[in-house]
């Protein structure tokens, strides 16, 4: 991902008029569901999540056509918000310590894939959980210690080096078609699971995590991103069918295993959205918990197959 | 095994213009060092384009409650005193803001909170509330508010009457008042001028005052605020005259 302007790249181009077509076929189907059941309230509030649509879709767009500076920019700042709204769910924030501890280790984290440092991008959490641990022997402080450190090793780790796979990416050949890929079918899982989890199955899938969602769902979520994982493969330059179903599976499996923790970790919390970014969807991590979990998984798959030559020194 | 307990934002289910809005508010991490790196920022560009020059800073009170008032005849009025301010005073001072304009927007609830630590003053529909807000952040949080008691900035430069809403706050109290006079801040951007040129502007800071014995009363009130008015326009000789 060595363009620094990216608008004009052929697969960008492709990769923006689906999203275009997806949004206005979309719309025009809400707006004959709107017109023809008037004031319901599933309508409506479909109709703000979709709304709130044209606003995530720019802000993924615009990093990735502006080329690799601005989108490690972006999930550096995707990733803070992301560990910020955690740590405001948790309490945690109030820990200035702790929530600057790990804000410095996402910048650091960042950085070190601006300037393609993988072995450092793979110890950093080691670095990390370290300095997460001695802050409260420096403060000379051990009530809540426990629970503060724990959350901020969790938030760094979670929020910052998952989420960071995507600033790594960037390094990776291909990069540009692979995260265009990675946002469209992540988005579009997530609509597939909320579709097919109210259409299909009986039988819950983790009936205390999110009782809504069903085997039958998820295994209809995993089919639908399959389809799409196909659709899309003509853009997936050096994927062969092995690559295609793992695709599918990280996608449609891990994605939703990434909403089902996110699910866990509000249950627990007793909170019903982690924040109101984004009106219908909720918070950052609500519309982003997909990403976090299958932005790794996705980076080492492509790492495994094609990267193994990857030098661990700067500049590698 | 001790559980652990969660205490999460009470602000959480906010959308990020509510959480500008509201007040108290509950400070994070990423505001207040917004507001430091905007404020160095700030102060850098306030020292070099209006080349601000601060006379009689050391009568700022180092710590506890205190009111600083000003005259007010410029945007720049909030965050010129701010500058004068210790930089450990800088998050726990508080710009009494017209809620009616400063918070009117995202963008602008954004910056005034970030950069002046802008409290919303409701002088339209509810100026009770704001004053026993304003109350609460001196005597029972113990912070610093900056208020500007003409109401509004002056549309000709002029110290104008001071409103008596400070007086009910400090009458019959200790909490001290430190009178200070902005001058230039007018000429460098008046009302109604839409870019800041650059010209000097200086504060003058005058001795702090107390009213332990002025009472909380209207009379009480409006006493405390002419006496306050006189004061600043006091400073205002010191400063021209120096």
């Amino acid at each position: 991902m060595t363009n620094l302007f990216a608008f004009r790249d052929p697969v960008f181009v492709v990769y923006a008029k689906i999203w275009l077509g997806i949004l206005l076929v979309s719309g025009a189907l809400l707006g004959i569901l709107a017109l023809a059941r008037r004031g319901h309230p599933t309508v409506r509030s479909a109709l703000v999540t979709y709304r709130s649509w044209w606003v995530i879709l720019p802000l993924m767009a615009l990093p990735l056509g502006l080329g690799r500076a601005a989108t490690i920019a972006a999930v550096t700042l995707l990733s803070l918000a992301c560990f910020h709204e955690f740590a405001r769910a948790t309490g945690l924030y109030r820990d200035w310590y702790f929530t600057g501890a790990v804000f410095l280790g996402i910048l650091c984290l960042n950085y070190v894939a601006w300037i393609r440092w993988y072995g450092m991008f793979l110890v950093l959490p080691m670095y990390a959980v370290a300095l997460l641990l001695i802050l409260p022997v420096f403060r000379n402080r051990t009530e809540g210690m426990i629970q503060n450190a724990g959350l901020s090793i969790m938030g760094f780790l979670y929020f910052g080096w998952f989420l960071g796979h995507l600033s790594y990416l960037t390094n990776l050949d291909h990069a540009l078609p692979y995260l265009l890929f990675l946002t469209l079918s992540v988005a579009l899982n997530d609509v597939a699971a909320f579709a097919t989890g109210k259409l299909f199955g009986h039988r819950p899938l983790a009936s205390r995590v999110s009782p809504r969602k069903t085997w039958g769902g998820a295994i209809g979520c995993v089919i639908v991103t399959a389809v799409v994982v196909w659709a899309l493969r003509s853009m997936l330059p050096r994927f062969g069918t092995t690559q295609l179903v793992l695709s599918a599976l990280i996608v449609g499996v891990g994605g939703q295993l990434g909403d089902l923790v996110i699910s866990f970790v509000k249950r627990d919390l007793g909170v019903k959205d982690l924040g109101a970014v984004f009106p219908g969807h909720g918070g950052w991590l609500d519309r982003y918990d997909s990403l976090v979990f299958v932005s790794p998984l996705f980076f080492h798959m492509i790492a495994f197959y094609y990267e193994r030559g990857i030098s661990l020194s700067p500049g590698g | 095994m001790k559980r652990w307990t969660y205490t999460p934002s009470p602000l959480l289910d906010k959308t990020l213009a509510e959480r500008l809005t509201t007040f108290p508010r509950d400070p994070t991490l990423t505001v207040t060092g917004l507001r430091f790196a905007g404020m160095l920022f700030l102060k850098a560009f306030f020292a070099s384009f209006f080349r601000l020059k601060i006379i009689g800073r050391e009568r700022i009170p180092r710590s506890g409650p205190f009111v600083l008032v000003a005259n007010h005849a410029s945007h720049l009025d909030a965050v010129a005193l701010a500058c004068a301010l210790p930089v450990r005073q800088w998050h726990h001072a508080y710009a009494a803001a017209a809620q009616d304009y400063f918070f009117r927007g995202m963008f602008r609830s954004l910056v005034a909170v970030v950069f002046t630590n802008a409290m919303p003053f409701d002088r339209r529909e509810d100026p009770k509330r704001s004053l026993e807000l304003c109350a609460d952040l001196l005597h029972v949080s113990r912070e610093a508010l900056i208020m500007f008691p003409e109401g509004t900035r002056s549309a000709d430069g002029e110290v104008h009457p001071f409103r008596p809403g400070v007086g009910k706050l400090v009458a019959g109290t200790t909490t001290p008042v430190v009178p200070a006079y902005i001058d230039g801040a007018f000429r460098a951007w008046p009302k109604g001028s839409a870019i800041p040129k650059p010209h000097r502007v200086r504060i003058g800071i005058g001795e702090p005052r107390r009213y332990p014995d002025a009472r909380p009363s209207r009379e009480g009130s409006i006493e405390v605020a002419d006496d306050l008015h006189n004061a600043v326009l006091e400073v205002r000789k010191c400063v021209l005259s120096s």
